[in-house]
C-alpha cells in the first residue's frame, strides 16, 4: 500500500501548487485538437459522396465523426482530470479484461467478416485487438514500476573486482519469462484471428515499452535477431501451410498491381488517389478517388484521399504534426515525476507513432492491407476513443511533470 | 536516468521510419506521379459520343419520308438477373419472374428471354428499338440488372413506301442502302463528343473535366421525288401486278427537262423500319424458305430493279435508233419504206415479227407504228456503225448515268469494234443489247427535251437542321442527243404509235400521250426463256409540252404477253391520274369530243394487224377485246378477222372480237441470234 499513501500525499499538496502550475501541456491540446478538426473536414470531405449515394444526404459519416470526437474529447477531458497513479489500481484488471475480450471473440459473440474473426458484438461493435494495446500500456506500466528490476532478464551484470561477471537471477529471469509469456499469448491469439498487422502490433509496442524500461542491449539484439529469424522462416515456409488467407495478403502487397481488380484492388485505387494528388493536391473537396472507386475513402486509405486533394505537401504536413505529437508525448515521459508516468507516457507514444506508420505503410503499399486507422484522422471507432484517453492521461502526466519542474525551482 | 536516453533513441527510429516513409509517399505522389494519374484519369473520364441527329429525307414538297426519333435498347446484366435474392430458391424465382415480365412487355418468347438474360455473358442486348412507352413499362416494372439506353433510331413513317430509293440504315444508323447509303455523310452529321469525369458508376461528376464538343446535326435531304405520285405509282403498279398476273411491276417516273426522277417503285418491297421482315403477302413463302432462298429474297428487295438492273428493250429501243437516223439525214418524216417481211444481212436472214408475212408499204411514222425490224435494220445501214455508236454514246446508252444513287448497273451493249453488220441490225429493233431502267428512261427523255440529255437525279436540295438550303441540285446538260427539230419530230412519231399504232392502251382522252411497246423474252441460262418476258412501255406526256416520261416494266406477265397488254394499261392508268395530279387541264380534239360526248365509237380496222397492235388499236376507240378462241400462248397471233367490223358505229365498251391464227416462229433463225424475240 505505499504506492496508495504516496498517492494521496501528492494529492494533499496539490491544492496548493494549483493556482501556479496545473495547466497540462498545452501544445498536446493544440495538436490533438488540430488533428480533430483536420480529421472532421477530411472525413467529410471523402465520406461525401458516397454518404450522398448511399443515404442521399452528404453528412452520414460526418456526423458518425461527430459523435465520436464529442466522446472522444470527453473521454479526454475525464482522462486528463483523473490522477494517474489512480490508474495503478486499474492496470491489471484493465489487463485480465483485455484478455478476455480476446477471448470472447472465440464465442458465438464473435463477428466473423471477410473470414476473420476480429470483433465483438454486445450493441455495438467492439475491437479487443485495439483495446488490449491500451490495456497492455497500462499494465507494463505498472509491472515495471512496482519493481525496476523486473526488466532485467535472466541475466544480471554485476561489476566485481573490476570485472563484469554475469549472474543468472531466478527472479529477473521469472519476471522476464512472464512478460515473453504475455506476449506470446496476446500475439497468438490476436494471430489466430487472424490478424498478423495487429499481432505485430502488439509484440512491437511491447518490445518498444520493454526496451525503453531498460530491457539489457544483449536481449535487445538476442530479440531482434530472433524476430528478424522469424519472420524470414515463417514467411517461407509455415505461412503458406497454416494459413491461406495470410499468405494472400502477403503476396499481393509487394505488387498490388498484379491483380488491381482484386485483392489488389484497394491499395491501387489508394495509390492512384495518391499519384492524382501530386505536390499540391487537386483541392479541398476535388478528389474523384472517393467517388465511390475507393470503396471505404472515410476509414482506413483516407490518407490518400488527403494525398489526392491536398498533395505531398498537405500530407508532410500532417506528419509533422503527428510527429510534434508524439515528440510531446516522449517529452512528457522524460519529465514525468515517476518511473509509472514515464512508462505510461512513453507507451502512449509509442502506440501513437506504430499506429501512424503502419497505416501509411499500408496506403502506399509498403504493408499488407491490413485495418489500421490514422489516429484522430480516420472516421472514429472503438480506435479512437482509446486514443483520445492515451492522451488524456499524457496530459495528466504533464501536469505533474511542471509542478515537479516548478518546485524544483 | 538512462531511460531518456532510450526514448530518443526510439524517437529517433520512429523519425527515420517517418522520414523513409515520407519519401515513399513522395515517391508515388510527384516520381510516378504522371504514371498514376494517367492510369487514375483512365479509369474516372467518360469519354461520351453526343450523337448528330441524323437528318431527315423529305419529298420535294416537304413531306418527310425518312425521320431520326428516339428508342430505347435494352440491355440486361445477367448476373445481377440470376443473384436477385437470398436463397438459391429465390433467386431461380425472381429470374424466371423477371423472365416472364420481359417476355410479356417485349411480346418475345419467355424460353427466349430467359436463356438470354440468364447467359454467361456480362451483358446482353435484349431488344432494340423499344418506343419511348415501352421502355417506361420495363423501368416501371423495377427488375434487376436492367439498363435502357437511348438510342437514335431511323424511323420511315410511310413503312414500305418508296424502300428501295429511301434504302436502309445499320444498327449504328450509318446508311446502307438507297439514298440512305449515297448521302450517308450529308445525312449523318459530326457527332459531337462529351469529356466528363465520373465516378465509378459512370454518373457524371459536378467537378472535374467537363468538355463538350457539339455535335454538327446532319442535312435533310430533300429530294425531286414527288409523293403524292410516289402513291400513285405505287398503288397502280400494285394493280397492275394483280391484272397481269406478273411476277413484279417496275415504274419510273421523270421530268424530262430537269432530270428530276418524280417515282421510282417496284411491287416488290420491303419496310426499312424492319428490312428483314417479310411483307404481309410473302409471310407464308417466307417461312418455308431456306436460308439462302431468304438472302435472296431480301436482296431481290432491297435492290432496285430500275437503277442496278438490266433488261432487253426490245422494241423501245427503235425510238434511239429513228431519232438517231432522223438527226443524221437518214431518213426524213414521211419517207416511204417497203417491208417484205424479211431482209438479208451480211448472209444472215433476219424477220420482222410478222414473217412470213409482211408490212409491205409503210411510212417512216407507220414504221415504228407496226415496229418493223425490217426499216430499222435499213435506218442502221444507212447511219454506218460509226455514226450510229457515237449516237448511242451521246444518248447515254454505252455508260452509267451517273444517277446519285448506289450500285447502278451497266448497260451490256455489244462493243463497237466486237460487232459486225448482223449484231448492228439487231441491236437497231433492241434484241441482243440490255439496258438499265434508269439509261432508257434517261435516253427518251433527251427526245422530250428537245435533245438534251439530263442527268438524272434524286436530290433536290440539302437543308441544314435549321431548315437553310445549303446546297440546291443544278440540272446538268450531260450531252446532246439529237436536234430539237428531230425531237419535235420523234414526238410525233411518238404520238402517233399511242394514237394510230400499237400503244393505244396507253391512250387518255383530252391529253397528247407518246410512246412505244417492247416486249422481251427473258433471258435464261443458255438463251432465251420461250415463256417468260419482259413488257415494256416508255411515254411522254404531254407531247406538246413534255411533263412526265414514264417507264412501265412488267416481269413476266402470265395475262397478257405483250407491253401494249401488260404495260401500256399500267402506264395509262399513272399517267391519268399524274397528269390530273399536276393539273394539266385535258384538251379535247374534236373526235374525242364527239366520241366523249356519243356513247358511241368506230369500230377500227385490224384485220391483218399483230395482236398486240390490234388490241392497242382497239383499246385507243374505247372499246374492249376478246381473243377467241380464248387462249394463252406465245406464238404470234395475227388477227385474221374481226367482228363487228370495220366502219361499224357501235356502243362504247363493246366487245370486238377478234380472230387470229398463229404465225409459226420462223424455223431459220439466225445462228448467233436464236432468241426468240418478238413483237
Amino acid at each position: 500500500m505505499t504506492s496508495a499513501r504516496t498517492h494521496r500525499k501528492q494529492e494533499n499538496i496539490q491544492p496548493g501548487a494549483k493556482k501556479k502550475s496545473h495547466e497540462a501541456d498545452f501544445l498536446i491540446v493544440v495538436l490533438t485538437a488540430v488533428l480533430t478538426f483536420f480529421g472532421l473536414t477530411m472525413v467529410y470531405s471523402a465520406s461525401l459522396y458516397k454518404s450522398l449515394s448511399k443515404y442521399g444526404h452528404t453528412y452520414h459519416f460526418l456526423k458518425d465523426d461527430f459523435i465520436w470526437m464529442a466522446l472522444g474529447w470527453i473521454i479526454l477531458i475525464v482522462a486528463a482530470g483523473f490522477p494517474y497513479k489512480r490508474l495503478r489500481m486499474f492496470c491489471y484488471p484493465a489487463l485480465a479484461v483485455g484478455e478476455v475480450l480476446l477471448l470472447l471473440i472465440f464465442t458465438p459473440l464473435g463477428i466473423e467478416i471477410n473470414n476473420a474473426r476480429r470483433w465483438l458484438y454486445f450493441g455495438i461493435t467492439v475491437m479487443p485487438g485495439e483495446i488490449i494495446k491500451t490495456c497492455l500500456i497500462l499494465f507494463m506500466a505498472r509491472y515495471y514500476s512496482d519493481d525496476p528490476n523486473r526488466i532485467k532478464g535472466p541475466l544480471v551484470f554485476r561489476r566485481k573486482a573490476g570485472r563484469l561477471k554475469a549472474v543468472m537471477n531466478w527472479e529477473t529471469s521469472r519476471s522476464f519469462l512472464f512478460m515473453m509469456a504475455v506476449m506470446g499469448i496476446n500475439f497468438l491469439l490476436i494471430f489466430k484471428q487472424p490478424n498478423l498487422s495487429t499481432a505485430g502490433i502488439v509484440v512491437l509496442l511491447m518490445a518498444c515499452i520493454m526496451y525503453v524500461a531498460g530491457l539489457s542491449y544483449l536481449l535487445v539484439t538476442l530479440g531482434i535477431t530472433a524476430a528478424g529469424g522469424l519472420v524470414f522462416i515463417t514467411a517461407k515456409n509455415i505461412i503458406p501451410l497454416i494459413s491461406g488467407y495470410m499468405m494472400k495478403r502477403l503476396d499481393n502487397f509487394w505488387n498490388p498491381w498484379a491483380d488491381a481488380l482484386g485483392k489488389g484492388f484497394q491499395v491501387c485505387q489508394g495509390l492512384l488517389a495518391l499519384g492524382s494528388g501530386g505536390v499540391f493536391g487537386m483541392g479541398l473537396g476535388q478528389s474523384v478517388q472517393k467517388t465511390l472507386y475507393l470503396p471505404e475513402p472515410q476509414n482506413d486509405f483516407i490518407l490518400a484521399i488527403i494525398g489526392e486533394e491536398l498533395g505531398f505537401a498537405g500530407i508532410l504536413a500532417l506528419l509533422i504534426v503527428y510527429v510534434l505529437l508524439i515528440w510531446r508525448c516522449f517529452k512528457v515521459a522524460i519529465s514525468a515525476n515517476d518511473y509509472f508516468g514515464m512508462l505510461l507516457a512513453s507507451g502512449v507514444g509509442i502506440h501513437l507513432a506504430l499506429q501512424v506508420l503502419l497505416n501509411i505503410a499500408v496506403v502506399t503499399a509498403s504493408f499488407p492491407p491490413t485495418g489500421v486507422v490514422l489516429p484522430f484522422v480516420s472516421l472514429g471507432g472503438n480506435a479512437t476513443l482509446l486514443f483520445f484517453g492515451e492522451i488524456g492521461i499524457v496530459l495528466n502526466i504533464s501536469k505533474t511533470t511542471k509542478q515537479l519542474k516548478e518546485s524544483e525551482e | 536516468m538512462d531511460n531518456r536516453k532510450r526514448l530518443l533513441v526510439i524517437f529517433a527510429v520512429f523519425s527515420i521510419a517517418f522520414f523513409g516513409l515520407s519519401l515513399r509517399v513522395g515517391w508515388h505522389q510527384i516520381i510516378d506521379g504522371d504514371e498514376l494519374t494517367l492510369r487514375a484519369k483512365n479509369q474516372q473520364i467518360k469519354d461520351s459520343v453526343v450523337a448528330a441527329t441524323r437528318g431527315n429525307i423529305l419529298d420535294r414538297n416537304g413531306n418527310k419520308l425518312a425521320i431520326s426519333t428516339t428508342t430505347y435498347t435494352l440491355w440486361v446484366r445477367p448476373d445481377s438477373v440470376k443473384n436477385n435474392g437470398k436463397t438459391d430458391e429465390e433467386k431461380m424465382v425472381n429470374a424466371e419472374v423477371e423472365a416472364m415480365t420481359l417476355a410479356e412487355i417485349l411480346q418475345m418468347d419467355y424460353e427466349e428471354v430467359k436463356e438470354l438474360i440468364t447467359s454467361d455473358k456480362k451483358l446482353v442486348k435484349v431488344a432494340k428499338k423499344l418506343p419511348l412507352d415501352v421502355g417506361e413499362q420495363i423501368r416501371e416494372a423495377n427488375l434487376s440488372g436492367i439498363e435502357l439506353i437511348e438510342t437514335a433510331t431511323r424511323s420511315y413513317p410511310l413503312n414500305a413506301f418508296a424502300s428501295q430509293i429511301l434504302g436502309t440504315v445499320n444498327d449504328d444508323n450509318v446508311g446502307n442502302t438507297g439514298l440512305e447509303r449515297y448521302y450517308n455523310q450529308y445525312l449523318s452529321g459530326q457527332n459531337g463528343r462529351w469529356i466528363t469525369t465520373k465516378d465509378n458508376r459512370s454518373n457524371t461528376l459536378s467537378y472535374g473535366t467537363n468538355k463538350y464538343y457539339a455535335p454538327e446535326d446532319g442535312y435533310d435531304l430533300v429530294l425531286t421525288l414527288d409523293q403524292n405520285i410516289q402513291y400513285i405509282v405505287e398503288q397502280k403498279i400494285a394493280e397492275g401486278l394483280i391484272s397481269c398476273q406478273a411476277e413484279r411491276v417496275m415504274c419510273l417516273m421523270m421530268d424530262p427537262k430537269t432530270g428530276e426522277i418524280l417515282a421510282m417503285a417496284q411491287t416488290n418491297e420491303f419496310d426499312p423500319n424492319n428490312a428483314r421482315e417479310p411483307m404481309e403477302q410473302d409471310k407464308e413463302a417466307f417461312a418455308a424458305m431456306t436460308s439462302d432462298e431468304k438472302v435472296a429474297y431480301w436482296n431481290r428487295n432491297w435492290r432496285s430493279f430500275c437503277i442496278s438492273d438490266v433488261y432487253e428493250p426490245g422494241s423501245t429501243f427503235k425510238l434511239i435508233t429513228t431519232s438517231l437516223s432522223l438527226d443524221h439525214g437518214a431518213t426524213y418524216m414521211g419517207e416511204w419504206f417497203y417491208c417484205p417481211g424479211s431482209t438479208t444481212v451480211a448472209g444472215t436472214t433476219l424477220h420482222c415479227w410478222n414473217w412470213p408475212k409482211a408490212h409491205g408499204n409503210e411510212t417512216l411514222a407507220q414504221a415504228v407504228q407496226n415496229s418493223c425490224n425490217v426499216t430499222m435494220i435499213t435506218l442502221v445501214q444507212r447511219l454506218g456503225k460509226k455514226l450510229y455508236y457515237e449516237g448511242l454514246s451521246s444518248f447515254g446508252i454505252d455508260q452509267k448515268t451517273g444517277v446519285d444513287f448506289p450500285g447502278e448497273g451497266s448497260n451490256i451493249i455489244q462493243s463497237k469494234d466486237s460487232s459486225g453488220p448482223v449484231e448492228l441490225a439487231t441491236m437497231s429493233y433492241g434484241q441482243g443489247i440490255a439496258v438499265t431502267p434508269i439509261s432508257i428512261a434517261t435516253a427518251v427523255s433527251s427526245i422530250a427535251n428537245e435533245g438534251k440529255l439530263m442527268t438524272p437525279h434524286f436530290l433536290k436540295e440539302l437543308r441544314d437542321s435549321d431548315g437553310t438550303v445549303v446546297e440546291t441540285y443544278e440540272p446538268v446538260v450531260k450531252s446532246v442527243t439529237v436536234s430539237a427539230q428531230t425531237a419535235s419530230d420523234m414526238l410525233t412519231i411518238m404520238e402517233s404509235v399511242v394514237n394510230e399504232g400499237g400503244a393505244g392502251t396507253a391512250k387518255i382522252a383530252g391529253y397528247r400521250i407518246g410512246g412505244k411497246t417492247g416486249t422481251a423474252n427473258k433471258p435464261e441460262a443458255g438463251g432465251y426463256s420461250a415463256t417468260d418476258l419482259y413488257g415494256s412501255f416508255i411515254g411522254v406526256a404531254p407531247v406538246d409540252d413534255p411533263q412526265i416520261v414514264c417507264l412501265v416494266i412488267v416481269d413476266t406477265p402470265r395475262n397478257g404477253k405483250y407491253g401494249s397488254t401488260t404495260a401500256a394499261p399500267i402506264a395509262k392508268e399513272i399517267l391519268n391520274e399524274t397528269l390530273h395530279y399536276l393539273d394539266i387541264q385535258p384538251e379535247y380534239t374534236k373526235e374525242e369530243l364527239k366520241q366523249i360526248n356519243s356513247e358511241k365509237t368506230t369500230v377500227p380496222d385490224v384485220v391483218g394487224l399483230s395482236m398486240e397492235d390490234a388490241i392497242g388499236t382497239v383499246a385507243g376507240k374505247e372499246l374492249s377485246w376478246k381473243i377467241a378462241p380464248d387462249m394463252e400462248s406465245t406464238e404470234n397471233m395475227v388477227v385474221v378477222g374481226q367482228f363487228p367490223q370495220a366502219g361499224e358505229y357501235v356502243s362504247k365498251n363493246s366487245i370486238v372480237t377478234l380472230y387470229y391464227e398463229f404465225e409459226s416462229v420462223p424455223v431459220d433463225q439466225p445462228e448467233e441470234n436464236d432468241e426468240t424475240i418478238i413483237d
